[in-house]
């Protein structure tokens, strides 16, 4: 049975996801419940760290909380950064290869309209760049990255969960076995919709 | 005339960019945060419209006591403009493990958190002028979309300066509307200043050059105010 890592088994939509990689025979760690000496392969690595605070919302005239911003930073990207680095040696040795991270299309410096949310915003332009960054570095290893939004607020999570399982188990751009439509060669980001999200 | 707070100009680009305004007979705050460095000293024995103030962007309390500073020699500020950055020596790197995580905050904290607070701390002086205008001096690291294929470089800075790029894009849907214009500048790759005034042999420019391009860039109207977008010294777009 193939290994997978998923970050938490917290909130609907990462139980949701759970629920669907063990439902096609997947074997799904949860990182915070994995002893430190579990060195078996692991296929992917399901980092669906995702965290608003519900503080964020100040705007530049309603006073900037440094502390909120801080700690999202903290909890969206360091946790990230060092989960990969936990897990890297037993990604390398599994065969997937394969990374997913969780995003909004409201963290694309294109499309935002928000006036507030400097937080969340922020801590995600950040990871997008990290993935760039590390897509770089690992995509020569055979390593595949995976950025979903899942749309918390307009779908349910057992559906983002069947989409972000599609999305993460096919290769993307190859689902009609035409190699001229391969889309391997760049970092996108998705939402549950399939649709694809600037930077 | 006109005003303008310059951060980080100690060196460098914001060093120039003191030269610049000062030349063309405005009043210029200049935020000083290293001791070693004396050239805005020889700068103000030259120019008594040269304010130095001490102002480190990544303490709230430093950029709470500039403001203070400031309003004692004036009530408005016309422009402001966001240079100073944390580059450092830096271990963050896969596969190096263990990747030194609070350099990731520490560049951050002062790269993407410090022109926020620094434009929020300065609104009251901003809203009493006429021209509010808001520059900030970011990189071809901050783009997401060209930094694919760049291998190896350490994380914080790029991740800092993208989330910098972040927060502006959010300022600018809030304060756009009220009247404020934004300028974001990537320099290219400047020469080092010593505290001696030399400059580094490596990188290709001279900052007294580039900051002639970025102070033309930063002061004149553009046709397009609506549009945020970020600009070379070569006067090109880049993607986000």
């Amino acid at each position: 049975m193939k290994n997978i890592v998923i970050a938490a088994k917290e909130t609907d939509f990462e139980k949701a996801l759970a629920a669907v990689f063990t439902r096609e025979g997947y074997h799904v760690h949860s990182a915070s419940d994995l002893p430190s000496d579990f060195n078996e392969p692991i296929e992917y690595l399901l980092d669906t760290t995702d965290k608003y605070n519900e503080e964020d919302t100040f705007t530049l005239t309603g006073g900037i909380n440094a502390d909120v911003i801080e700690q999202t930073l903290r909890e969206n990207v360091l946790v990230s950064m060092a989960l990969l680095e936990r897990f890297l040696p037993q990604l390398d040795a599994g065969q997937g290869k394969r990374l997913f991270y969780i995003s909004s299309a409201e963290a694309s410096i294109n499309e935002t309209h928000a006036e507030r949310g400097y937080g969340y915003r922020m801590s995600k332009a950040a990871l997008h760049q990290f993935l760039q960054m590390t897509w770089n570095k690992l995509t020569p290893k055979g390593y595949t990255l995976r950025l979903f939004d899942p749309m918390t607020e307009d779908v349910l999570p057992h559906a983002a969960a069947e989409a972000a399982y599609h999305y993460v188990t096919r290769r993307r751009g190859m689902e009609n076995e035409d190699g001229r439509r391969d889309d391997e060669d760049r970092l996108v980001l998705r939402d549950a919709f399939g649709r694809a999200h600037g930077w | 005339m006109p005003n303008v707070l310059i951060t980080g100009a100690d060196r460098g680009l914001g060093l120039s960019l003191c030269k610049e305004y000062l030349q063309r007979g405005w009043t210029v705050f200049a935020g000083k945060f290293m001791e070693d460095f004396t050239l805005l000293e020889d700068l103000q024995a030259q120019n008594t419209s040269l304010h130095i103030l001490w102002l480190d962007v990544g303490c709230e309390d430093s950029i709470n006591e500039a403001v203070q500073a400031i309003i004692r020699t004036t009530d408005h500020l016309d422009m402001l403009i966001s240079n100073a950055a944390l580059m450092g020596d830096v271990k963050c790197k896969l596969y190096e493990p263990p990747m030194e995580l609070e350099q990731v905050w520490d560049s951050f904290r002062v790269n993407a958190l410090g022109p926020l607070l620094l434009v929020e701390k300065f609104m009251p002086l901003l809203e009493k002028s006429k021209e509010k205008r808001l520059c900030f001096v970011s990189s071809e690291v901050a783009c997401i979309t060209l930094m694919q294929h760049r291998h190896d470089s350490p994380y914080p800075y790029p991740m800092s300066k993208a989330a910098m790029n972040m927060g502006i894009r959010i300022m600018h849907n809030y304060l756009h509307p009220k009247g404020y214009t934004f300028r974001l500048f990537h320099p290219g790759w400047m020469k080092k200043r010593a505290p001696d005034g030399s400059l580094s042999e490596t990188a290709l420019y001279d900052p007294d050059f580039i900051g002639e391009i970025a102070a033309k860039y930063f002061d004149k109207n553009l046709g397009d105010e609506h549009r945020l977008v970020m600009v070379d010294y070569n006067g090109y777009e880049w993607p986000w």
